[in-house]
């Protein structure tokens, strides 16, 4: 929108998806999994519930897009096929193993939201698909998530660095799933598959998080821009990734206690 | 096309490219609504959309077809708001600019949340800003709005 309010975007035709009844905002849980439609905007998920319990990090990354405006009419799914390497919502979602549901005249197909990004700003999408809705699996074991984002100040901030992270526990205590996503370290939102499995089947020790942190920087390509320099970037990887995973592993342990 | 504004049913020619504030300025003398930023920045063009403030220079007029818009000129139409008069008691507005935006989003944040925490209301009102810096004047209006305390 602010593109075209610029002039530097003069689509022939604008879509509007939000007058499309089968898009209409809808969170449902079926079969597992939590379906999420493509007009819910970020003020519908700060105000569901559910969400708050199952996925705390998608109201944390919820809550700082943009502002109460913004919020009003930012739907997540616009937050993903926009496509911006620092858009908070993506790294959560990456995180918690979130699919994309891609539609058009010849059919429907589902993808794994890791596979969606392509390059800066590039998506998986063909001409004539559109995205109906993202698909987050529900945890079968005692879980727990957190967001964290480095910016200079509270309010409408493009984010320096932002991490998504999920655990999931085993009943001995050790990590028994983690997914990780990184926002701002490269063109697209990224998966920290190698920190991912430095925590898998390991306990939730100091040293382990310091390790699953370092091992994320193998997943960053970070640039200087306005916002920061890249080395800044580089060092901020490792320690903003160490506080989230112990964040998500305090809740899913706070979690499991209350059930 | 036909807009629902102020409890009013407004018939409007309008393109499918034209913004919300476009239309409220230009084509309805609604002038109360203010163009700044025009990117999501500032909020001096903020109205209610079925009950939630929305940056109308970032919704096109034709998303919002049938929905019940609510922009400054339609806040207290019988006598000042409670907001408007707490506005007065703290002398909130120094060029007042920014302040019809600041009303709308002080009104849906109330409309939700009768009673915030002055942490909730600097929160919520993250996206006006204010070029006269009267950030204090006008946290301190929305408290007192909600204690019902304004224009005592
Ligand atoms: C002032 C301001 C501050 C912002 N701050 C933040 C911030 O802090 N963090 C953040 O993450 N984002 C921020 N944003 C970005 C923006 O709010 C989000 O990207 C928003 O979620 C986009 O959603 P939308 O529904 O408005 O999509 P649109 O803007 O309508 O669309 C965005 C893109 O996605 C495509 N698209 C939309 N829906 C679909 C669909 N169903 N299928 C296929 N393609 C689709 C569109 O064609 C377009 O290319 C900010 C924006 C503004 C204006
Ligand atoms: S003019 Fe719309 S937000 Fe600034
Ligand atoms: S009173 Fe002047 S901009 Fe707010």
């Amino acid at each position: 929108m602010v593109g075209i309010r610029h002039g530097h975007l003069r689509p022939g035709v604008v879509i509007d998806l939000k007058g499309i009844p089968d898009l209409r905002p809808a969170i449902e849980e079926a079969e597992g999994e939590f379906t999420i439609s493509a007009n819910t905007v970020m003020t519908d998920l700060e105000e569901d519930e559910r969400i708050a319990r199952h996925f705390p990090a998608l109201i944390e990354a919820a809550r700082v897009v943009g502002s109460v405006q913004i919020r009003n009419r930012a739907t997540l799914v616009g937050n993903i096929s926009n496509a911006s390497p620092a858009a908070d919502t993506p790294p959560v979602l990456v995180a918690l193993g979130a699919s994309v549901v891609a539609w058009s005249t010849r059919g429907e197909r589902t993808l794994p939201l890791d596979q969606f990004w392509l390059g800066y700003r590039q998506t998986a999408l063909q001409p004539g698909e559109l995205l109906t809705a993202v698909r987050i699996p529900l945890p079968r074991r005692p879980a727990g998530s957190a967001f964290l984002k480095l910016g200079r100040r509270r309010a409408l901030e493009i984010s320096i660095v932002c991490v998504g992270a999920s655990i999931e526990l085993a009943p001995d205590g050790a990590i028994a799933a983690a997914g990780l996503g990184l926002g701002s370290v490269a063109a697209y939102t990224v998966r920290a598959s190698g920190a991912e499995k430095i925590l898998v089947g390991a306990r939730p020790d100091p040293e382990v998080l310091a390790a699953a942190g370092e091992a994320a920087l193998t997943a960053a390509t970070p640039i200087d821009d306005l916002r920061s320099k890249a080395d800044y970037r580089r060092a901020m990887v490792p320690v903003l990734v160490s506080r989230a995973v112990a964040a998500a592993v305090t809740r899913a342990k706070q979690g499991d206690r209350q059930t | 096309m036909r807009l629902q504004i102020n409890g009013r049913p407004r018939e409007v020619e309008v393109a499918g490219h034209e913004f919300l504030l476009d239309v409220l300025r230009d084509g309805l003398g609604l002038t109360g609504s203010k163009e700044c930023c025009v990117e999501g920045e500032c909020g001096a063009c903020t109205v209610l959309v079925a009950g939630r403030n929305v940056n109308s220079c970032l919704v096109l007029a034709a998303e919002v077809e049938g929905a019940e818009i609510t922009t400054i000129e339609g806040l207290g139409r019988d006598g000042l708001h409670p907001l408007q008069a707490a506005f007065l008691d703290h002398a909130a507005a120094q060029c007042g600019f920014c302040i019809p935006g600041q009303l709308m989003s002080a009104c849906a944040l109330l409309d939700r949340n009768p009673r915030p925490t002055i942490e909730q209301v600097r929160e919520a009102m993250a996206g006006n800003l204010c070029r006269c810096a009267s950030y204090e004047q006008i946290t301190h209006a929305v408290m007192d709005a909600a204690a019902g305390t304004a224009g005592g």
